[in-house]
């Protein structure tokens, strides 16, 4: 019990008429990392704004180190590093003023830790906040939420916004919060961004928890993206009902599968031709987590997931 | 929890220009306005034989000729509490609600501050706002009237700072405290104009009408009727000015606590 540092159930909330939420359960345990990935307005935000108790639930209850936000008060959310999802602060003020002020509504804590954190990312901490492009103000929210060295961290989307490089110090950051024993929850909805780091991910739909895996699981379950290639054209049939593979396609002479688990069965059957070309890689986790969107993992589906 | 005011600071330092600015512009004019006191002495005689008394009444030119009622008529019951109105309605508006809508109070919603504690430290930066403002219009008065050298009593003039204090202080906690609990700053700007536009007309169309309960819900009547710059304090208007603060704080910190934010 005293393990478990996010725990929610049945987690209901409505905007007027509009269900954002229809029964959210999460358990997040201490010291993991715990993804919380879907889709724009699948009601990730959502979710995190009741963590911070800045809005109550219409049914259900969440719990934060074993009490609820509203209950929890300041205490808890002194425990708690919080990054939003759209960051806007004063526009007039600069990055150093916004910090310094934060860290006085905190008592004091992390305001020995700006310079070093905004050294690391490249932040200037004397330009007014108005004049920071999108990642600098990213990095003026990310310097906020680790400054103070919370326990919990709750990251909404930490690294849109970042590019690659910046991205990377991100997870490292994140990698090195949990090393000193730190929790952190962290929404996306790109699965590529941040599955390097996560231990486990909720994946939620239209505000309902439609998947909880590891991420090595989900890896398994992908599986990979078998190409063939053969000397003269070959008989689907021979390939049909293999152990571990899956959506055979057969255009002549080229074959395409999806591979779960061991290649012997596929191996051994194509060994009955002459194959000149083999390419195995492994299928982006990205295509499955499109995949419970129910968008179709082509082209097409990914433009439209982006836009 | 360490209490701190780091809040009521922050506020403060967010809105540092727009109080600097309206210090300067409220300053300016009414020394501006006192200064054409002498000019008006002379001319205001003739004016006021010539005009209908339904008119002297409404205007509250009874005494325009005199000093205390000069500085009445113009600007302590005039153009100070209309500008004095619309700053202090349009920050109760921004400091909480507004800053809420733009999202820039999010992390200080987040930060380990209670939501009462947060409320009363930018009440408080309201107030402490409006006092430099109505500061403005205390010490215009205070220099031009040693300067021309006038006769009302500095106790007076206090009197009908304080009242003045109060009265737009009361107009900015009413928005305030609409925005506390609708997290709406135009819901917030309205009801704080409609409340000072109403109450500025009961004032000036109840002694017309014969309408004393006008005056009696008027809080612009409440400042004005005890006639501060002729009688100095009066501790019932004080108080009533006083009150319409406090229950619309506490108001405000009732709906806040138990609203969702940021929806």
């Amino acid at each position: 019990m005293g393990d478990t540092v996010i725990r929610t159930s049945g987690l209901v909330m409505d905007y007027g008429k509009v269900r954002a939420l229809g029964g959210v359960d999460l358990e997040v345990e201490r010291g993991e990392i715990y993804g919380f990935l879907g889709p724009n307005g699948a009601g990730k935000t959502t979710t995190i704004r009741l963590l911070l108790d800045l809005l109550r639930p219409n049914a259900g209850r969440a719990e934060v180190f074993g009490v609820t936000p509203r209950e929890g008060g300041p205490a808890l959310r002194a425990r708690i590093g919080y990054l939003p999802g759209d960051l806007t602060m004063n526009g007039r003020l600069t990055a150093r003023e916004l910090l310094t002020h934060l860290a006085k509504v905190r008592g004091g804590a992390g305001a020995d830790r700006i310079e070093q954190l905004a050294e690391r990312f490249g932040l200037e901490l004397d330009r007014r906040f108005r004049g920071l492009s999108k990642g600098n103000r990213q990095k003026v929210g990310v310097v906020q939420a680790f400054m103070h060295e919370p326990e919990l961290l709750v990251l909404d989307e930490p690294t849109s916004g970042l590019d690659p490089l910046l991205q990377r110090e991100m997870l490292d950051l994140i990698l090195e919060a949990r090393e000193r024993g730190a929790t952190v929850f962290m929404s996306s909805h790109v699965l590529s961004e941040v599955e390097d780091v996560t231990d486990r991910v909720a994946i939620i739909r239209a505000g309902k928890i439609v998947d909880v895996d590891d991420v090595h699981a989900l890896r398994t379950h992908a599986g990979q993206l078998v190409e063939l290639r053969f000397a003269e054209p070959v008989d689907p049939d021979a390939f049909a009902g293999l152990s571990g593979v899956e959506d055979v396609t057969v255009q002549d002479s080229r074959l395409t599968c999806h591979l779960h688990g061991e290649p012997d069965a596929l191996l051994k059957a194509a060994a009955r031709y002459r194959v000149t070309y083999w390419a195995a890689e492994d299928r982006e986790l990205e295509d499955l987590f499109l995949s419970y969107y129910e968008m179709p993992p082509t082209r097409e589906g990914e433009e439209s997931a982006d836009a | 929890m360490r209490s701190s005011l780091a809040v009521f600071t922050g506020a403060l330092r967010e809105n540092r220009r727009r109080i600097t600015l309206w210090f300067v512009a409220m300053f300016s004019l009414c020394a501006m306005y006192i200064a054409w006191y002498p000019l008006m002495r002379d001319a205001g005689k003739d004016l006021v034989e010539s005009l209908p008394s339904d008119i002297i009444t409404a205007m509250n030119w009874e005494d325009i000729v005199t000093v205390p009622g000069y500085l009445t008529s113009t600007i302590f019951g005039l153009i100070a509490p209309a500008l004095g109105s619309v700053f202090a309605i349009g920050l109760g508006a921004k400091i909480l609600a507004g800053e809420e809508e733009d999202g820039t109070l999010e992390l200080e919603m987040t930060a380990p501050v209670s939501r009462r504690s947060l409320l009363l430290q930018r009440v408080a930066a309201l107030w402490a706002g409006s006092l430099v403002v109505a500061a403005a219009v205390g010490a215009a008065a205070v220099v031009m009237v040693l300067v021309l050298d006038l006769d009302v009593p500095l106790g007076n003039i206090l009197a009908g700072t304080v009242g003045l204090l109060l009265l737009v202080t009361g107009f900015g906690t009413v928005a305030f405290a609409t925005g506390a609990v609708t997290g709406r700053r135009g819901i917030a700007l309205a009801v704080g104009a409609a409340l000072a536009v109403i109450s500025y007309a009961f004032n000036s169309m109840g002694p017309i009408l014969e309408a004393n309960w006008m005056l009696d819900v008027s809080p612009f009547a409440w400042f004005l009727e005890p006639r501060p710059l002729f009688d100095g304090f009066d501790v019932w208007s004080i108080a009533a000015l006083a009150g319409l603060s406090i229950v619309a704080a506490v108001a405000a910190a009732i709906g806040y606590e138990r609203r969702n934010l940021m929806t």
